[in-house]
């Protein structure tokens, strides 16, 4: 009788731990756990309107390259943050934008092709509320750009994918 | 003809593309040929299968909200149709995932002469949309860079139209 009120005891003490852990799957990631993928968001703040657009010098080459290509028509690219934030699959991350708002990013595998990530992304308000909600099929390395419109500005953020420990692909 | 047909060729044969001529000397060399009249009877195999498949039934609302997302995907600067908040496009994705599976199909099973260097896969899907209360979002595509840009704005902007790929509205 004893033997069995030290075992429950120890059980609920065990269930007690695990709990205080946070939730599974989903959640946080454990710590110490190996990073799957290296998301990487490159958030700009564009404004005005000109024909000849003014970069950050600060801007990231594959960047701005493509984000001529887009022809936007805004007047001064100016870099607010290039961040990478390594993570696993199934776990959110989460990436600053300006005025308290974020951009939170859950990848998953995709099973039929390796060399793709699923990204779902968020862009939330300063009330965590969405404003904008996408899931993505994408190439790892391939970057696509999310743009919130606030009157005449624009944050745009860069978005892409790598495995994690891999090098970077050749221009 | 002593030299095999390419395997686009015999394609062509097997799905009865080629004039009275060509098929002909196709014909001819396949009766000579044993590798080429296996691969023609496996092309053929093949394209029985796939007519076999079963056609889903798609409503034509359902093909008019797919054709938007291929639209976005294939005419760079083009005027891509504004999506409704909160409404899902699920089909566009099944049926996206239908060809993908259906290609890939296509791919493992044709039978290939020779082994071909696999071209990087550089792709980018939006597989579904969806904007907050008072906020619309598109999607759109640039080939000069070969970018997808998703924008989402709020209703009531009337900035939005300024800021589209190539002038364009989204």
């Amino acid at each position: 009788m004893r033997r069995t009120a030290v075992l429950s005891r120890v059980a609920a003490v065990c269930f007690a731990g695990l709990a205080a852990c946070g939730p599974v799957g989903g959640g946080e990631s454990e710590p110490g756990s190996k990073p799957e993928i290296e998301l990487h968001v490159v958030v700009i703040e564009a404004t005005g309107r000109a024909a000849g657009p003014e970069f950050d010098p600060r801007t990231p080459r594959d960047i701005r390259k493509q984000l001529e290509g887009l022809n936007l028509a805004y007047a001064k690219y100016t870099l607010v943050s290039d961040e990478r934030k390594a993570t696993r699959f199934g776990t959110e991350a989460l990436f600053a934008l300006p005025e308290k708002e974020s951009l939170a990013i859950r990848p998953s595998a995709d099973e039929a092709r390796p060399d793709r990530v699923r990204l779902g992304c968020r862009v939330l308000d300063e009330g965590r509320k969405p404003i904008l909600v996408s899931p993505m099929r994408v190439s790892y390395d391939k970057t696509f750009f999310l743009q919130r419109l606030k009157g005449a500005t624009g944050i745009l953020m860069g978005v892409s994918a790598r495995k994690a420990g891999e090098a970077p692909p050749k221009p | 003809m002593n030299r095999c047909p390419p395997e686009e060729r015999l394609g062509a044969y097997a799905d009865g593309e080629l004039d009275a001529a060509e098929a002909a000397a196709v014909e001819a060399h396949l009766a000579a040929c044993d590798a080429c009249a296996r691969e023609a009877a496996a092309i053929r195999a093949l394209d029985r299968l796939v007519a076999e498949l079963p056609t889903p039934a798609v409503s034509p609302a359902e093909w008019r909200s797919a054709w938007a997302g291929i639209a976005a995907r294939i005419a760079p600067g083009h005027r891509v149709a504004q999506r409704s908040p909160w409404r899902r496009v699920a089909v566009f994705a099944a049926a996206a995932a239908a060809c993908v599976a259906i290609a890939g199909g296509v791919v493992a099973l044709r039978p290939r002469p020779a082994a071909r260097p696999a071209e990087p896969a550089r792709e980018c899907i939006v597989e579904d949309i969806e904007a907050g209360a008072g906020f619309a979002a598109s999607v759109s595509y640039s080939a000069d860079s070969d970018v997808t840009l998703i924008t989402v704005c709020p209703v009531s902007s009337s900035e939005a139209p300024a800021h589209a790929p190539n002038g364009s509205a989204l």
